[in-house]
């Protein structure tokens, strides 16, 4: 469900063609892709675009428009790589540039000219740190429960979505769903059936596309968000999970029909006013509708004429 | 004096290719050298020894990086007679090149 690439990105920035050739060469080998950058206008550009897991930076470039440090703030101050593990590696030995770089931010320093065993481990110790940082970052945006993303994830995840789908003219489609008389099947068969009942909706609900965002938005409550989807296409993907959820079978209950509603909406039925909230207050009155009209159904917003 | 330099690395399969890149490249780099410090730029002499002093060492030539931080430090201190202050170790550090070079038809020996 979430990904943790299987093969590390190691982007160089440094301005010497010499230190490129010996990184590749002392690099060979180990468990990870190499990137360079001559500058560190290309290596911010390269940083963002390729997502690093660990930055080997030079400080001392004097044709690029930024020292290392500067680009080392920068990057800092950056969202998409703020979290990019960065050592820094440079002829300049001074105990105050080492203080300055990891001050800012850099998790090493590596003084040229290198030992290329000592390279090789702190490149490995730094990639086994960023693979922990990432799993607990993940293990933040999930839900214990059913391993769904949680609601912190989602309400970032809708708010760049929604961001995307604006600056890209695309339309997104965003459906809640909520489980059927939750509160009556905890009651008669117990707590523990009522988890297994939310682990099994999970698993139908993440059981669509690969393209859909499926999160626990609280309680018996489920999100989704479809990406370059519209009304009607989201619509199908609503009452085919409806349909699913309503044919599982429970174990030691074989009559057991178990229901969901849907309330979907799309980001066309909200012209002018293009906010999460305002996205998830239609879905929300369309699931209100939905259990209003008798539940186990998918109400959907009117599509655009 | 002149004996050619070897580097350390010689005999090590995953850095044969690369030594001798940069080897083959040492004439270009010692007429750099010269010209920066003949024309009196600073800037472009400083970037290029720094370079070296960085990757000297890694391509085995401790010699390079050594004499290159030298040559840095007194580039540093001399201010606007940096030629004159400096043109011993101009010198020195393109003596050291040379030799380097000079290795480059035994750099898989040991």
């Amino acid at each position: 469900m979430v990904e943790i690439k299987s093969i590390p990105k190691v982007l160089a920035i440094d301005d010497s063609e010499l230190i490129h050739r010996l990184l590749e060469a002392r690099l060979q080998g180990e468990n990870l892709e190499l990137h360079f950058a001559t500058s560190s206008e290309e290596g911010f550009n390269k940083a963002k675009l390729l997502k690093p897991d660990v930055i080997l930076l030079d400080i001392y470039m004097p044709d690029s428009s930024m020292n290392g440090f500067e680009l080392l703030a920068k990057l800092k101050e950056d969202n998409e790589t703020q979290n990019i593990a960065v050592i820094i590696i440079s002829a300049k030995g001074e105990p105050m540039d080492r203080v300055r770089g990891l001050d800012m931010g850099a998790i090493d320093f590596i003084t040229k000219p290198f030992d290329a065993f000592e390279l090789k481990a702190r490149v490995r110790s730094a990639l086994r740190t960023q693979y922990l940082v990432k799993m607990l970052e993940q293990r933040a945006q999930l839900d214990g429960q059913t391993g769904l993303w949680n609601r912190r994830y989602f309400d970032q995840r809708l708010e760049q979505e929604i961001s995307e789908a604006k600056r890209h003219n695309r339309v997104l489609t965003l459906a809640l769903c909520d489980v059927d008389r939750f509160k009556r099947l905890n009651d008669q068969f117990g707590h523990p059936f009522g988890d297994m009942v939310l682990e099994k909706v999970a698993q139908i609900l993440s059981g669509g596309r690969t393209s859909d965002i499926v999160c626990r938005y609280g309680g018996e409550e489920f999100g989704l968000i479809l990406s370059s989807t519209n009304i009607e296409r989201g619509c199908e993907v609503a009452e085919r999970l409806r349909v699913a959820i309503e044919a599982a079978e429970w174990s030691g209950n074989p009559d057991l029909v178990v229901t969901a509603s849907f309330g979907v909406c799309d980001t066309e039925c909200l012209e002018g006013n293009l906010t999460p909230e305002a996205m998830l207050k239609m879905a929300d009155t369309m699931l209100y509708k939905a259990k209003q009209g008798g539940r186990n159904c998918v109400k959907c917003t009117a599509k655009k004429k | 004096m002149n004996n050619p330099i070897l580097s350390d690395f010689s005999d090590d399969d995953s850095m044969v290719k690369i030594i001798q890149i940069f080897l083959n490249e040492i004439p270009q780099r010692i007429e750099l050298i010269e010209s920066s410090f003949h024309s009196g730029n600073k800037e472009q002499l400083c970037k290029i020894i720094h370079q070296l002093k960085g990757a000297g060492g890694g391509y085995g030539f401790k010699l390079i990086t050594s004499n290159a931080a030298a040559f840095e430090k007194q580039m540093k201190q001399a201010e606007d007679n940096w030629p004159k202050m400096t043109s011993g170790a101009l010198e020195e550090f393109v003596t050291i090149l040379r030799r380097v070079h000079a290795g480059r038809d035994n750099s898989g020996e040991t």
